[in-house]
């Protein structure tokens, strides 16, 4: 043993109070843990792996092996998801914190998320559950149903499939929301647009609201940062669309990484050509975090510049965020310019909508203003 | 009162010059700081505070505007008194004489100086009534995380590396402050380790509330530990998923006193947002942080990425703990009664193999236990102490911190660190080690 070695060796025991290993896992008598569930959305490969079918990832995994999203993995020929039923972050929120400011419900959102994630933003602000599978984190067991009398017994007006990209476990997010719909509650679901055609496809009939993260528009900045690819993303805004679901896209401006002019320039002008004027966008405010803590927080000139230039390619409406006070967290007519609905914050202060028109000139603002319970059958 | 007035609400010579018979006993006992520096030790806490605060432009120029009111409404109410310095100066002069006579010759010049005093006070109070009103209009101002660093927040050269950043569009509000802590503290404890020490815990927090909010009488000081106790118990009864939906509300309720709404005087107290952002340290500092936040530029933040690249590799602590535990059991070979090394030290392995940080603790106990039935020494009691302090972390409570020592567990441990008996010390932590495994991970 060399003397590094030695001095090593004899630290020993004194850095255990700091061995961070992950939380028990439970196994079954078949070796699979007790939560494993098995997946939907893969094929068998002829030499026994499997391809997993739910995101652009396409992971190909063997025996054992976990996929790129930390909780799917094939065990016996089989596709397992870990986080069925194995949610890590339970919680009241405003919907206001999806954003989504065009889409109202009553009271707060229960919110609801696992671990995993199926992308790896160098700056994500929920690194310590997106980046980790759930053996790694505290996990509350509950099932569908169980989630959705949690949220009536909290008084929430929907759920919110939030923090994580909830595609990572659509098995348990679909059988939720289809409690939720017996129930009359909204389902909104927050993510990265990161998703297959298929299993969208599936999602359009049982989630209410999307917020869409585009998180940048160069496929330089998917890769680098965010560590996937941006025309999966851009499909996936335009399936929306198509299907007239209701969506806003959120666009987080990180310095120097994805605050270029340019950058900007074009996505917004996708975002009008593509998608229409009336697509809620937002840009909010980049705090360091994570692999990013290099970085300044984004300066609010650089909000308000993306701001301006949104409005000029022809977008109606479109916010600021993480900046409370900001006029840009405010909803304005796009018509005459009267103040609509003021917030502060993840708070809506007034609401001067009327029948969800401007007061003033009769402008209808795209959204559902209603804020009744979802009725059987679609939201639509 | 007097020390408060002095310091926030007039602070002028004239009152500095009144009041001097208040401050001269803690000055005399304590060093002599320049006042300058004070200031300036006051301006870098401001500024450490600022920057974790992450307050927008427009947040920055709406507190600024405020703390200027304040400043105002400070100012304002120092007029009448400064326009009667001369009078005040002399009646306090006369009642400082008179003490030197003969008892019973300052009767006059102290209801003299006892009237001023007390219209002093009143103006004082008046004033901070109207800063409170500002302070809440502060509150309206900053988010819910913000106003949390705030409460959290402690004058500082450095400041802590945790300073959180405010919860954003997106972000899981995970992170619990203090009042959090202490509710996560409270329900996980096992039932009959609560029965033990649950009071300890319950005794600090009552100890807390009336350091902030003042004194109070014994039948106040009751029933705020029986309100406690009764809010403690509901927290003990939260299932986990409620405790994970609603820890936030149950953990606030545990203030069962705002300090700032305690009256002093007939007149409120201002709370920690009027202490840091409506001072006159603020109206001088936030005018050059908000030129400064257009200038901040990448190279300003000073961490970097590579500060995450420093934290410890779990499986190279892991095997420096194989090591150590290598050593340990050579030491005790000789006895002819341990098992074979392979089967020693499986548990551990196991653990290490399945990444499962609970069956790692539990297989260096295990070890421990058949270490310590050959022969305890210091080795071991040092193994089974951060043992202990493993299961802390892996609970991630700070049942071990050396200031708070919620339980009292920190001086078992100290305790059983200075015990000469080894043997003494090992029993003890072994069972503390077994305690903790009964506690329910928040």
């Amino acid at each position: 043993m060399d003397r590094r070695g030695f001095l090593r060796g004899c630290a020993g025991a004194c850095v255990l109070a700091a061995v961070p290993f992950p939380a028990a896992r439970c196994l079954a008598g078949d070796g699979l843990p007790a939560d494993a569930h098995e997946a939907e959305y893969y094929e068998v490969l002829p030499d026994g792996r499997i391809r997993c079918q739910l995101c652009p990832n396409g992971c190909v995994r063997g025996e054992g092996e976990r996929s790129r999203c930390r909780v799917r993995e094939p065990r016996g020929g089989k596709y397992y998801t870990m986080a069925y039923t194995n949610p890590c972050v339970l919680a009241m929120d405003p919907i206001e914190k999806c954003p989504l400011y065009h889409f109202p419900i009553p009271g707060n959102a229960f919110s609801i998320a696992t671990a995993g994630c199926n992308l790896n933003c160098r700056y994500c602000q929920n690194w310590q559950f997106s980046q980790k599978p759930p053996e790694e984190t505290r996990t509350y067991r509950l099932a569908p149903a169980e989630v959705v009398a949690k949220a009536l017994e909290y008084k929430a007006g929907g759920i919110a499939f939030f923090y994580t990209e909830p595609t990572i476990y659509i098995e348990y997010l679909k059988e939720i929301a289809r409690e939720a719909r017996k129930a009359h509650l909204a389902t909104v679901m927050v993510t990265a647009g990161y998703i297959q055609p298929k299993p969208l496809e599936d999602l359009l009939g049982l989630i209410d609201a999307f917020t869409v993260g585009l998180k940048g528009f160069t496929e330089e900045y998917y890769r680098d940062v965010i560590g996937g690819s941006l025309q999966p993303v851009l499909e996936t805004l335009k399936r929306l669309g198509a299907a007239k679901k209701h969506f806003e896209v959120v666009t987080l401006l990180v310095p120097t990484m994805n605050d270029q002019e340019a950058s900007i320039g074009a996505e917004v002008r996708w975002l009008a050509e593509t998608l229409g004027p009336d697509v809620p966008l937002h840009f909010t405010r980049f705090n360091p975090q994570y692999q990013l803590k290099n970085l300044p927080p984004t300066p609010v000139s650089t909000l308000d510049r993306a701001r301006t230039a949104a409005l000029k390619a022809g977008l109606r409406y479109v916010y600021t965020g993480n900046v409370p006070g900001h006029e840009g967290n405010h909803t304005f007519c796009p018509s005459c310019g009267r103040l609509l609905i003021e917030r502060l914050g993840f708070q809506t202060l007034k609401n001067s909508l009327s029948d969800g028109a401007c007061p003033s000139c009769r402008t209808g603002i795209p959204g559902r203003w209603d804020a009744r319970p979802i009725p059987q059958g679609g939201s639509k | 009162m007097i020390v408060y007035i002095c310091k926030r609400i007039i602070p002028l010579a004239v009152l500095a010059c009144l009041l001097s018979i208040a401050v001269v006993l803690p000055a005399m006992a304590a060093p002599r700081i320049p006042i300058e520096l004070e200031e300036v030790r006051e301006e870098i806490s401001l500024l450490n505070l600022l920057r974790g605060l992450y307050l927008s432009k427009d947040q920055a120029g709406k507190i600024l505007e405020l703390a200027r009111k304040a400043q105002a409404l400070r100012d304002t109410a120092a007029v009448p008194f400064l326009k009667d310095r001369e009078r005040i100066v002399e009646a306090f002069g006369k009642l400082r004489d008179a003490l030197y006579l003969p008892p019973g010759a300052e009767k006059e010049a102290q209801e003299k100086a006892k009237g001023l005093d007390h219209e002093m006070k009143e103006a004082a109070g008046t004033a901070q009534d109207a800063i409170v009103g500002l302070e809440r209009e502060v509150d309206a101002v900053l988010t819910e995380a913000q106003a949390c660093i705030i409460e959290d927040f402690k004058p500082c050269l450095i400041p802590p590396h945790d300073l959180r950043n405010p919860v954003r569009v997106g972000q899981a509000n995970d992170t619990p402050n203090m009042l959090g802590k202490i509710a996560d503290l409270i329900h996980a404890a096992p039932p009959a380790f609560w029965e033990d020490r649950g009071g300890i815990l319950l005794n600090k927090v009552a100890g807390k509330l009336e350091e902030e909010s003042g004194a109070m009488s014994s039948t106040f000081k009751g029933d705020v530990r029986g309100r406690l106790n009764e809010i403690a118990s509901r927290i003990r009864a939260t299932s986990d998923v409620d405790y994970a939906v609603k820890r936030g509300g149950l953990a606030q309720e545990l203030l069962l006193i705002d300090p700032r709404k305690a009256l002093k005087q007939g007149h409120q107290k201002t709370g920690k947002n009027a202490r840091w952002l409506l001072s006159d340290v603020t109206v001088r500092v936030l005018p050059r942080w908000i030129e400064a936040m257009d200038r901040l530029s990448v190279s300003d933040t000073g961490e970097t990425a590579e500060d995450a690249g420093l934290r410890l590799d779990q499986k190279d602590v892991a095997a420096r703990a194989l090591v150590q535990l290598r050593k340990m059991y050579n030491k005790r070979s000789q006895s002819g009664t341990l098992p074979p090394y392979e089967t020693f030290i499986r548990p551990v392995v196991d653990g290490v193999r399945q990444n499962d940080q609970l069956a790692f603790l539990r297989g260096v106990r295990s070890c421990a236990a058949t270490l310590l039935a050959v022969r305890p020494d210091k080795d071991l009691v040092r193994l089974l102490t951060q043992t202990a302090r493993g299961y802390a972390r892996w609970l991630e409570l700070p049942l071990f911190h050396p200031v708070q020592d919620p339980y009292g567990l920190a001086a078992d441990l100290e305790a059983a660190g200075r015990e000469a008996d080894p043997a003494k010390a090992c029993a003890g932590l072994a069972k503390l080690t077994d305690l903790l495994e009964t506690f329910r991970k928040p």
